[in-house]
């Protein structure tokens, strides 16, 4: 039956084809000839080798304002283009061979995904430290710390990573350095399953996967517990579009609005004018024949998974309820009230495990409801205001790559609706996440999670550019176009923090020596959040933070250490340093080593340990308390 | 399902029962090595989950393999969980446990498919 449906889809496709919108001359079929059988493995192979063979040029450590793209060799881009022209030989075939596919789509994450950890022998990003040490604690002690940190009020991921590298033998950074190529690879897993039935032909189905892949600049898939919730989430939405799916049957007050009088007599003018039929087909495929038993099975299952997210991510769950609610509106979805049930399990967690930050927060919670605007403009504006001259290239590389991804999936939308489709229920999952702007304050990163959650649908929708079985030149020219923008910005959008997310060996070492050597106790002052200290040193010690603003004269060095006490540590680092000049943006360069010979100089503080690029202090005298208790 | 998605639901069952039995066996036995993480948290996650979605008959290999992986990392996530809130925290127990019964349900997939295939 359900090959059947597909074939008959495929056929009515094939007539809207032949009746087509699109203008330009049809694309031969028979390019790719048998003697390039080897043609897309063989150049993602080479492209692989080049890209290999360019790691050792990349020194992220030396990165500068505008991240690691002006330092990427001329080899690690030939091999972005030869992995991308493998990709587009294997596409101009009308059904890409599976193993082809893969090799191509694998090779493209390799270069797009891989560099960074790659060439970073230690891993990334001070988040993803301190989600390791969250773990490792959970794991030594089995209990979490409410107190410590919000994040540890949804502790499941860590306790999950904690257990398992307990289990593993290993420590739980091991999960850290690979985990963004890792996670990405199986991103593409749901979204292949959603891009399944979302379009009808294998060419677009394979498309979505290296689209994603391209526009997925947002670095949220560092290993932590909302990378591991887009996982989950991705799924969800993958059972609620295949084995959930309904079409069209909206509540009664919609029905009763599109029968009246009025929305007849604007409707077919308006559509006339986008030259839209009236009475597109709805555009996703149903092909999961399931029985009773089987559909309480993977109701079951969504439950489950619905509880998984619950526990280990505060936002994944919010976009989840919006998602479904708008879903259920719109009679996209069987499970009608799955959302209320998402919500009953949020305020469940929230009243019983996280009742700690949630007494505590409430406003700061709630405190931006009704207001999409502002909290957009707060996470959007405020990001390019208070950045360095140096880095506001990124910036608008991040934000126009963020317009190309959302531009292109209305354009795919729009040219599906003139071949006669519909994908109203994608279409919902990809805007639908913007209304948890108005519902929470999330703070500066709300945008971009809202992206993420769009990015898949984007990527299904661009790639229905392709999605005809007789393709003319426009959507492909389109499509080229809008994928080959998101490739070029990609270094730049993805790689653009790389200057003060990178972790130097020297810096880790450095901390290594802090957890090893530092009384537990004790109080460790550091300039800024961005160091790997996190990853062991959960209640080991008190971590501070030295007052600014500025580190430029003796003056501000005397404010700075105004509260340090003799017997404290100061923990100084390269990242510290890159993100002082390259985002906070008042400090000269080489101000970290100037501070450390301050210190050393003024007799406050000897210098316990030095590495490559991080200094560890112990405070012996300090004059300012002197002069406060003679 | 047709007989060659038969054979490769199989040959699927009888990887994921490898990497479950495998996977317990290092955790109990404490194995340390570069390939023993690997396999472990292969079993943990991918093995249990398909313990655990082995049995909807999912014709598209991508939404079998979602729903799988999906499963084993809510499944571990849960374990976890739960062990935290009872207040008993055995991680290697609770691992070697997981993947054991994992094993055994794909021994019970692949039994089950076996038959399938060879029925009429």
């Amino acid at each position: 039956m359900n090959r059947q449906l597909l074939d008959g889809v495929a056929r009515e496709d094939e007539t809207a084809a032949k009746k087509g919108s699109d203008r330009g001359a049809p694309v031969s079929e028979a390019i790719i000839r048998d003697e390039l059988v080897w043609a897309s493995p063989g150049l993602a192979a080479v492209g692989v080798v080049c890209w290999h063979a360019s790691i050792p040029q990349i020194h992220p450590f030396s990165a500068g304002a505008a991240g690691l793209v002006t330092h990427l060799p001329t080899l690690w881009w030939v091999g972005l283009v030869l992995v991308v022209a493998a990709v587009i030989v294997e596409l101009v075939r009308e059904s890409p061979r599976l193993g082809a596919m893969v090799v191509c789509i694998v090779a493209v994450a390799l270069v797009l995904h891989g560099t960074l950890p790659a060439s970073e022998v230690t891993p990334r990003f001070d988040s993803a430290y301190d989600i390791a040490g969250f773990a490792d604690y959970i794991g030594r002690f089995g209990r979490t710390l409410p107190y410590a940190d919000a994040r540890m009020s949804w502790p499941a991921m860590m306790s999950a990573t904690g257990m398992l590298a307990r289990a593993m033998h290993v420590p739980t950074l091991w999960f850290a350095r690979w985990a963004p190529l890792a996670l990405n690879l199986a991103y593409l897993v749901p979204i292949k399953a959603i891009a399944n039935v979302s379009l009808r032909t294998p060419r677009a189905r394979w498309a979505v996967l290296p689209i994603f892949l391209a526009s997925n600049w947002i670095d949220q898939d560092y290993f932590s517990p909302q990378a591991i919730g887009l996982l989950l989430f991705l799924t969800i939405v993958a059972i609620t579009m295949r084995t959930f799916a309904t079409r069209g049957e909206q509540p009664r007050i919609v029905r009763r609005l599109m029968q009246t009088k009025v929305y007849g007599a604007v409707m077919p003018p308006v559509l006339g004018l986008a030259r839209l039929p009236t009475h597109p087909s709805p555009g996703e495929l149903v092909v999961d024949d399931t029985t009773t038993v089987q559909r309480a099975a993977f109701f079951g299952l969504v439950l489950f998974l619905i509880a998984a997210v619950v526990v280990s991510h505060q936002f994944t769950p919010l976009a989840l309820i919006v998602i479904l609610l708008a879903l259920s509106v719109a009679g996209r979805t069987r499970l009608k009230s799955l959302w209320l049930f998402v919500l009953v399990l949020v305020f469940a967690w929230l009243s019983w495990e996280a009742k700690i930050y949630w007494a505590g927060h409430l406003r700061e919670i709630f405190g931006a409801v009704g207001s999409i605007g502002s909290s957009l403009d707060s996470s959007v504006g405020g990001r390019l205001n208070m950045v360095p001259s140096g880095r506001i290239e990124v910036q608008y590389a991040r934000l126009a790559a963020s317009l190309i991804t959302w531009i292109g999936g209305a354009l795919g939308f729009y040219v599906l609706w003139r071949r006669g489709r519909t994908l109203w229920t994608l279409a919902i999952v990809m805007v639908a996440p913007v209304f948890v702007a108005a519902g929470v304050n999330y703070g500066g990163e709300v945008a971009l999670r809202i992206l993420l959650f769009s990015l898949a649908p984007g990527a299904i929708f661009l790639a229905a550019l392709l999605d005809a079985p007789s393709l003319r030149w426009p959507p492909i020219v389109a499509c080229l176009v809008i994928v080959g923008l998101l490739v070029a910005l990609f270094p730049v959008t993805r790689y653009g923090n790389e200057a003060f997310e990178a972790m130097a060996p020297g810096d880790v070492a450095a901390a290594n020596w802090v957890h090893d050597h530092v009384p537990v106790g004790a109080t460790v002052w550091v300039i800024n959040g961005d160091n790997p200290l996190g990853a062991r040193g959960i209640q080991r010690y008190e971590e501070a933070t030295l007052p600014g603003p500025s580190f430029t004269s003796e003056a501000s060095y005397e404010t700075a250490i105004s509260s340090v006490r003799p017997g404290d540590w100061i923990y100084l680092s390269r990242s510290q340093g890159e993100y002082g000049i390259y985002f906070q943006g008042d400090f000269p360069q080489n101000w970290i080593r100037d501070f450390a010979f301050w210190l050393v100089g003024s007799k406050e503080a000897r210098i316990a340990h030095q590495t490559s690029t991080a200094y560890v202090l112990h405070v012996t005298a300090h004059k300012t308390t002197k002069k406060r208790s003679p | 399902m047709t007989k060659r998605g038969l054979e490769t639901r199989v040959i699927v069952d009888l990887i994921a029962f490898t990497l479950c039995a495998a996977a317990s066996a290092f955790v109990f036995a404490h194995t340390r090595g570069p390939l023993a993480p690997f396999v472990i948290l292969a079993g943990a996650v991918l093995g249990s989950g398909w313990a655990l979605t082995g049995w909807f008959d999912t014709h598209d290999a991508a939404y079998a393999a979602s729903l799988a992986t999906a499963a084993g990392v809510a499944l571990v996530i849960v374990a976890s969980l739960v062990s935290i809130e009872l207040a008993w925290w055995h991680p290697v127990t609770v691992v070697g446990l997981l993947t054991a019964f994992a094993a055994l349900g794909n021994m019970g997939l692949s039994y089950r498919d076996t038959q399938r295939e060879a029925g009429p």
